[in-house]
């Protein structure tokens, strides 16, 4: 029912994915060939936002330097456009800057039970980065959205703990003249490629460079 | 057309704006380079991106070596691309192309922060952070008729009282308070013998009420710790004083 409410036909599968992924992460079947877990009936709770809370003493912040902001997922906001943010997940706690990052965008945040345990998690729209270096004259990374060999936009499920806060795209406008009737709420959706806008704060010029 | 993110700030003016403020800047600092690109040549885009690298680093609540030596070469490579201002003619050429102050003060930052911390957000801009002395309060001081010129007079007099202050501490003039001035003065002429020796000078006269008379046994303690204590000024209004807009604030603002 879910999947069909947010059009997303391939949710179940997906949140298969993540749980055997989940599970067998976990070290609880390691050895045998994980089921597939029966995630038919699994009652889903859903929700329009996520608060993320990161220690960001170089901007406007709170106590002890810890700031939050609120990531929106949400088919209507403010009564108008659907909005849907996108965010940075961590890659690798190795890797400085953008290299130990990936860029996504959330469609859906929900959680459920399996086994006792509860997972909030998310359904994700890969971006990847165009080159391995920002780009030379802007200094500021570039990512496309990733398709699959089917043309597809990839998602995946991912748990909520795996996201690191918001991230701000701009789209790489180019140099022809944009259509007059197209609004910025479709921003994320028309646009072939966009920058990682690492000046938005100073926390994001931390860790996306 | 930006998607919408938490502390993005519209500009719904677009252009003639009929005031610019900081914040402003700083608003469109976020998204002023991807805008530009593809407009204006590379080397120009590289400035800015030299330049926002800089500001970025300078605005850290904390800096490290290696933030600081990006700090250096974000400046390096700004002082490399600004040249495309001379070639397509933005900027004169000669000795006075980029003579800008506050660009030239940007040499400093990497000595400075090392000298005495991060400045952690300070506004380098002497117009804004001194707007509120210079501007501000005098024309709540006024009577909003033609404040221009008693605005200009507040300011003139309250630059005269911090001269004069400055004047008087280098002649030291400060030290102490009224009692220990007569003190030293009424000392003075009594090693010259200009006194009789009926008349007797502060100090001995004050032992002698307290010998006698414990009623004034106050006021002589006071007068004992006014001589002694010639550290520091004791009167009461010293703290306004201070507060007045004083030279050497002014200049070592200038001079970051």
């Amino acid at each position: 029912m879910l999947a069909h409410h947010v059009l997303q036909p391939d949710l179940p599968l997906l949140v298969a994915h993540f749980l055997c992924f989940q599970l067998t992460r976990d070290g609880a079947n390691t050895d045998t060939a994980a089921p597939q877990p029966d995630i038919s009936d699994l009652p889903v709770s859903v929700f329009h936002s996520a608060v993320a809370t990161f220690y960001a003493p170089s901007d406007l912040s709170g106590l002890g330097g810890m700031h939050s902001e609120c990531i929106r997922s949400t088919p209507c906001w403010r009564k108008g456009h659907a909005r849907y943010d996108t965010v940075f997940l961590e890659k690798d706690q190795n890797e400085l800057g953008m290299k130990g990052l990936h860029v996504g965008r959330v469609f859906l945040f929900f959680s459920f039970t399996h086994n006792g345990i509860k997972y909030p998690s998310a359904l994700i729209q890969w971006y990847v980065p165009v080159s391995d270096e920002a780009d030379e004259d802007t200094g500021l990374w570039v990512v496309e959205p990733e398709h699959d060999a089917n043309g597809q936009r990839r998602m995946d499920v991912v748990h909520v703990h795996s996201i690191l806060r918001g991230a701000h795209l701009i789209p790489v406008y180019g140099r022809d003249r944009l259509p007059i009737d197209i609004q910025h709420t479709d921003a994320l959706d028309i646009f072939n490629a966009y920058y990682v806008n690492k000046y938005i704060d100073h926390h994001a010029f931390e860790i996306a460079f | 057309m930006v998607p919408l993110y938490p502390n993005l700030r519209c500009f719904p003016e677009g252009r003639r704006f009929k005031q610019w403020m900081g914040d402003d800047s700083k608003a469109l600092m976020k998204v002023y380079l991807p805008a530009v690109e593809g407009h204006v040549p590379p080397a120009m885009v590289r400035t800015l991106s030299a330049f926002l690298d800089f500001c970025n680093y300078a605005r850290r609540n904390s800096l490290n070596e290696s933030a600081l030596d990006s700090l250096q070469r974000a400046l390096d490579r700004f002082h490399h691309y600004r040249c495309i201002f001379q070639e397509t003619g933005v900027r004169g050429h000669g000795p006075k192309a980029f003579s800008l102050p506050r660009q030239h003060s940007m040499t400093h930052y990497h000595h400075l922060i090392q000298e005495f911390g991060a400045p952690n957000g300070l506004c380098s801009s002497i117009t804004e952070s001194k707007h509120i002395k210079a501007v501000k309060k005098p024309w709540r001081r006024s009577n909003r008729f033609q404040p221009l010129g008693q605005m200009l007079i507040i300011n003139q007099r309250l630059d005269k009282l911090a001269a004069m202050r400055v004047d008087f501490e280098s002649r030291g003039m400060l030290k102490g308070s009224v009692l220990s001035a007569s003190a030293q003065a009424l000392e003075h002429q009594r090693r010259q013998g200009l006194i009789g020796d009926d008349p007797v000078d502060a100090r001995s006269h004050a032992t002698q009420v307290s010998n006698g008379n414990n009623n004034n046994h106050n006021d002589d303690n006071a007068e004992d710790n006014d001589i002694e204590h010639e550290d520091g000024p004791h009167v009461l209004n010293y703290v306004r004083l201070a507060k007045t807009p004083g030279m050497p604030s002014i200049l070592f603002l200038c001079s970051f």
